[in-house]
């Protein structure tokens, strides 16, 4: 294929389904934007206490999902529609004079056989050590506990 | 019937998905935590995985190689994170961004829900620069905050905490779904919602944007990258073949400036794409994907 050649562009009209799920996903989008800001004032609205605020917060977020699930369910099913019965998107063009890319670089740069050698000596090195002064030990503990803070849960 | 099997053949995965899918199977092989709301206990766990895939998902079987930095940073007060840091070497330099690619299913899943039929944004000069966020991240909040507040004595993993969707997702969504952790919802507050508007807003931004977490948020990605020309396994360009026609950076949806940067994740989609076939996927001396192409040396010796 010469190379300045333009790539074929294949358009076909959008479907209903297309129309559709875009104005799903944009009034889910304002939604949930909408929502965020209704879970952070239930949480700091006047009357509510300081220790309390976490409670809060959660059931707020609670009443968010319960109303937001069955229209994200929605929008899913017609973003599957739309897959699958819709029109294609355009296909992107190219051509040469449109690349804006530096020259490539020289020869390729990489390490010679004895330095992935090393490097490879090195990381044994490191993990060995690492085995011996109780690392893997840290991992494993870590690991076989939930990191109640890694997941949220403060 | 004919239709229906051309229809499946036209859709049927490539062997990169194919791949991607496998190992997020693997990662979270264990199939009994699923089903009793308990996470894996096992020896295995000392191993780290490759790619994001957060420990406190019911299913892992290996450690987050993230979370283990940040705890192993955080712990440097009493030990250096000799174990961690060796892990992360071998995997670079052997792999680099190919575990982007290939191997993570954080990056699986935004490729899935970026398929969804929306309009999608171009990448630019703002993606480009962009891009920097995620060593940014990599340097406050998986480096300095945890190794800063682990000499204090109080350990952080400030990355895992705040931001870490994989967490969200894997660990709590995946844990709070199952009626054995009922008692853990009254854990649910602040910390919760915040991670669960910030996942909500990396899977939208993942419909418009090409792997959003991936290009500007992943310090997994970030410590990758910085391997990357040098990894073994990777996309190569041979030179003399290659006439700079920019096809290869065009098609390219990460912010790439050349194939096999630092933001290259090796997908290979410019090997299929390069009319001159200056491109071929490599492992050491084997070519898995694109043309043979021996070097200088290689043909002298073959002659």
């Amino acid at each position: 294929m010469p190379v300045q050649q333009d790539m074929k562009k294949e358009k076909k009209a959008p479907s209903i389904w297309n129309t559709v799920f875009s104005v799903l996903l944009a009034a889910l989008c304002l939604g949930l934007m909408g929502a965020c800001v209704y879970i952070y004032r239930a949480g700091t609205a006047p009357g509510v206490d300081v220790l309390d605020r976490q409670a809060h917060f959660a059931l707020a977020a609670k009443k968010v999902c319960s109303a937001a699930l069955p229209f994200a369910l929605l929008t899913f099913l017609c973003a599957l529609a739309a897959g699958f019965l819709g029109g294609r998107a355009k296909e992107k063009r190219f051509s040469s004079m449109s690349a804006r890319t530096k020259k490539m670089p020289g020869p390729e740069k990489k390490l010679s056989g004895y330095a992935y050698v090393f490097v490879y000596a090195l990381a044994l090195v490191l993990i060995l050590l690492g085995i011996l002064n109780g690392g893997l030990r840290d991992v494993l503990i870590k690991a076989v506990n939930i990191c109640t803070e890694c997941i949220g849960l403060g | 019937m004919a239709k229906i099997a051309d229809w499946f053949r036209r859709h049927a995965p490539d062997k990169r998905k194919l791949i991607q899918l496998y190992a997020a199977v693997l990662y979270n092989a264990h199939v009994k935590g699923f089903i009793t709301g308990q996470i894996y206990t096992g020896r295995l766990k000392s191993l780290c995985v490759p790619g994001l895939n957060c420990y406190s998902c019911p299913g892992a079987v290996g450690a987050c190689p993230l979370g283990a930095l940040q705890n192993a940073l955080a712990a440097s007060s009493n030990r250096a994170p000799f174990y961690v840091l060796g892990i992360l070497l071998v995997y670079g330099i052997t792999l680099g961004r190919t575990v982007c690619g290939w191997l993570c299913p954080a990056g699986w899943m935004q490729e899935l829900i970026y398929r969804l039929p929306t309009p999608k944004t171009e990448k630019s000069r703002f993606t480009r620069a962009l891009s920097k966020l995620k060593y940014f991240i990599l340097a406050v909040l998986v480096i300095a905050l945890p190794l800063w507040n682990g000499l204090k004595g109080l350990p952080l993993p400030a990355f895992c905490k705040y931001i870490c969707p994989a967490g969200t997702l894997e660990g709590a969504v995946a844990l709070l779904i199952h009626p054995a952790n009922g008692d853990r919802l009254s854990m649910l507050g602040l910390l919760f919602t915040v991670k669960l508007i910030v996942l909500i807003g990396l899977i939208l931004f993942a419909v418009f944007v090409y792997r959003a977490f991936c290009r500007f948020v992943c310090p997994l990605g970030a410590i990758y990258g910085l391997f990357n020309r040098f990894s073994l396994l990777g996309v190569k360009v041979e030179t003399s073949k290659c006439t700079s026609c920019g096809r290869c950076v065009h098609t390219c949806k990460m912010d790439v400036a050349h194939v096999g940067d630092r933001e290259c994740i090796q997908c290979g989609e410019c090997v299929r794409q390069c009319p001159e076939k200056a491109i071929r996927f490599k492992a050491g001396k084997w070519t898995p994907m694109g043309p043979e192409i021996k070097t200088d040396e290689e043909q002298i010796q073959k002659a």
